[in-house]
């Protein structure tokens, strides 16, 4: 399951998508890509100051949601 | 819920005093929890050689006394955050007798994750599925007696906010040591095998082996060193395969306790969709925070003038009395002074501490952050730390308790010091005073100058200490929690008992300071006070502010207790004193009676203009005291003289907000730090080519 998330996250996924794939819960999923990132193995793609104010963020984001990536 | 697997374990008997820990991941209802099992006997206070908040409660189990502890929400025995190593630290080093693990019943399987974390220590567990009543609005049903086969362990379920939580103490009571349920990929249990036999549990063997910082003697860490490196010689990190096998099987038990029987309330994400909005999210929590404020000081302030009458009627009922002046005038505008003090902040911290209970509970606060994070990546400040900055500008005491909701102590740190420069209330009666005297024409510029300044120093201090301990970025909240509705009990309780914290922890402090206060104002010193005396002392160092009369120096003195005190020490140094008025006892009565009538026509009021619109006013104070104040000092000394007040050391409540909060050593920075501030920049102030 590990493997199989770290590959999926050579392109960026939210925690609802990779639950999606890993048939977890998107919070199990959350727990498990914040764990990933305390060694290093993921990190948040921060949206910054400019997805705020875009009209189309509901389209790639759900609300509370960000991606991560594989590092 | 039985067992049927615990079946041939005898449960442990229950010892005269025990302590039991509530572990689980935040929001899992645990204070609810302790609230239902235990009534009202909360009591708040710290960690050891820590300033997190600690909830504990006692309560008669049989025979037994059985403390319950409340350890600090984590997911998981790899900490992110001070917190869940305070968790970790406090089951290895301080077991407890039994683990209450509280799971959220809508999160089974992410809540599993601990759990099963927690069954490799070995310590006596039972499992509290709460929450019940929110997994059934997401269309979840969680079977108690599958998940308690599946683990081993006794399991009940509570909707602990309503106080449905019978079965509790029964499953606590069954409690068993728990046999590790998890099989992690081969490699990673061949090497757990070589070192099990010589570790107290697996848990620690394995905290070992994926180099966690775990209190164990050096041959054991050197083991599990040499089966790390081996394990990673191979390809294999221990700490993906450890992930991989408990994932797996909090996957495995899930599937086998959950069944969803029905679609989720779209409720949640509806309301997720108005809260959370790109444009609309910042207004609605600007207007929630307001409404909390508004909520807190239109309703403290009528308690507030009645504490302030009592404090008024026992003074005179004292001053009628037969005692010797001084000890009359210690009696009075000492102790009585000192614990008004004290007591004048408790309506306001306690309907503050109602507010924030009620929007951390109800989900709100969580939402906040989100929304406020993006505006606060700029001071490198999660979105949390918006809410004491705010309540910053109504009074600082509330608000630097309330940077306790900061989960990382460095955020805690920067928010609490960057606080007691924000302009409080208590300031506004000596802006307006001075401004309307001196910059009649310029007064609500200069005013709003003031808090501008406090605002952008506030934040500075913030950014450099972020600078000086290179503060990282959090990543965000992990979650957000469902909306609630929490029960008022809880939320009286949470509030009384933190309320009574303040005053068992700050009360002290503040009464010993308006003590030596009074003494420096009133204990006679050959001709004249030492108040007096200390204030021509100091005034050789304002003149360079262009303040040079020692009245306007010494009125800062008093101003440590309190800084609308200023203002009335002002008037008596350069009006002369009033002194005390002796009373009877029919007439103080009388007054105590009124008192208490306004206060509650009072509350009345202040419910109904929660609902009212919105009306600024500025108070002028009366003119003998301004006609005076012209010929004491020139404009720009007057405005040299507002920033110092401005910046200069924080009240003596907040000073022990902070000391509470931040530790000693930190408040006593903040003092030097903020005199040599309010110093430098009342002098440049004082010296700004400008014309009034």
């Amino acid at each position: 399951m590990t493997q199989k998330a770290l590959d999926l996250l050579k392109t960026p996924k939210t925690a609802s998508q990779l639950a999606r794939e890993l048939g977890l819960t998107p919070e199990a999923a959350r727990l498990l890509l914040h764990q990933l990132a305390r060694r290093g193995y993921a990190k948040p793609l921060p949206c910054g100051t400019a997805c705020g104010t875009c009209a189309f963020r509901g389209a790639c984001q759900e609300p509370g949601e960000v991606y991560w990536w594989r590092t | 819920m039985s067992c049927p697997r615990c079946a041939p374990q005898a449960p442990l008997a229950l010892k005269a005093e025990e302590r039991w820990a509530l572990v689980g991941n935040p929001n899992t209802g645990k204070s609810s929890l302790i609230n239902a099992l235990a009534g009202a006997d909360l009591e708040v206070g710290n960690w050891s050689g820590t300033t997190l908040e600690r909830l504990s409660a006692h309560l008669s189990v049989g025979e037994g006394r059985v403390e319950l502890v409340d350890l600090p929400g984590t997911y998981s025995l790899l900490p992110t955050s001070p917190e869940e190593a305070l968790v970790l630290k406090e089951l290895l080093q301080n077991p407890p007798d039994r683990i209450l693990n509280v799971l959220d019943a809508g999160n089974l399987e992410r809540n599993l994750v601990l759990t099963l974390e927690l069954m490799e220590l070995g310590l006596p567990m039972a499992l509290v599925v709460n929450l019940l009543d929110e997994a059934e609005a997401k269309g979840l049903r969680v079977d108690l007696e599958a998940l308690a086969e599946a683990l081993g362990l006794p399991v009940a379920g509570a909707i602990a906010a309503r106080g449905q939580v019978e079965g509790v103490l029964e499953a606590a009571l069954g409690a068993l040591a728990p046999k590790p349920p998890v099989r992690y990929p081969a490699p990673l249990e061949e090497a757990l095998a070589a070192l099990e036999p010589s570790y107290p549990n697996r848990g620690l063997a394995l905290l070992a082996l994926l180099g966690e910082a775990v209190p164990l003697p050096e041959p054991l860490l050197r083991a599990a060193q040499e089966e790390r490196e081996k394990l990673l010689r191979k390809g294999h990190d221990p700490y993906l395969l450890a992930l991989e096998g408990r994932y797996q099987k909090a996957k495995e038990v899930y599937e086998k306790a959950v069944q969803r029987h029905g679609t989720p309330s779209p409720l949640t994400e509806r309301l997720d969709r108005l809260v959370l909005h790109p444009l609309l999210g910042l207004p609605l929590f600007l207007l929630a925070l307001f409404l909390a404020f508004r909520f807190t000081f239109a309703l403290s302030s009528p308690w507030v003038d009645l504490i302030g009458r009592v404090q008024e009627v026992l003074a005179g009922w004292i001053a009628a009395s037969p005692l010797p002046p001084l000890l009359r005038s210690f009696l009075a505008e000492g102790v009585v002074a000192g614990v008004g003090t004290v007591l004048a902040f408790t309506p306001v911290l306690f309907l503050l501490y109602l507010a924030l209970a009620f929007l951390e509970t109800s989900g709100f606060l969580a939402r906040m952050a989100f929304v406020a994070d993006r505006v606060m990546q700029w001071a490198g400040l999660p979105g949390k730390a918006f809410i004491p900055l705010v309540l910053g500008f109504g009074c600082n005491v509330p608000a630097v308790y309330a940077t306790r909701a900061l989960a990382h102590p460095l955020d805690r740190l920067r928010v609490a010091l960057a606080i007691p420069f924000l302009a409080c209330g208590a300031r506004l009666p000596v802006f307006t005073l001075f401004a309307f005297v001196f910059f009649p024409k310029n007064a609500p510029l200069v005013v709003l100058g003031l808090y501008l300044l406090g605002l952008l120093v506030g934040l500075a201090t913030a950014l450099l200490l972020g600078r000086l301990f290179q503060a990282g970025r959090g990543e965000g909240a992990m979650e957000l929690p469902p909306y609630r509705f929490p029960p008022l009990k809880l939320l009286l309780r949470l509030s009384l008992a933190r309320t009574g914290s303040f005053v068992r922890g700050a009360g002290g402090p503040i009464l010993v300071a308006v003590l030596l206060i009074w003494a420096l104002l009133h204990v006679p010193l050959g001709a004249t006070s030492p108040y007096a005396l200390l204030a021509q002392a100091l005034t050789p160092l304002f003149d360079p502010l262009g303040v040079g009369d020692w009245r306007l120096v010494g009125a800062l003195i008093p101003g440590f207790v309190a800084k609308e005190v200023v203002v009335g020490a002002l008037g008596v140094s350069f009006l002369g004193e009033a002194g005390l008025a002796p009373l009877g006892l029919l007439e103080g009565l009388r007054t105590l009676g009124e008192a208490f009538g306004h206060a509650l026509a009072g509350t009345l009021q202040g419910l109904l203009s929660l609902v009212a619109p919105v009306s600024f006013s500025l108070a002028l104070e009366p003119t003998p005291l301004q006609a005076v104040l012209k010929d004491a000092v020139d404009p720009m000394g007057a405005l040299a003289y507002l920033v110092f007040v401005l910046l200069y050391t924080p009240c003596v409540a907040t000073l022990a907000a902070l000391r509470q909060v931040v530790g000693t050593r930190w408040a006593a920075s903040s003092v030097a730090y903020q005199l040599l501030l309010a110093y430098a920049l009342a002098f440049l102030a004082g010296h700004l080519p400008l014309k009034p």
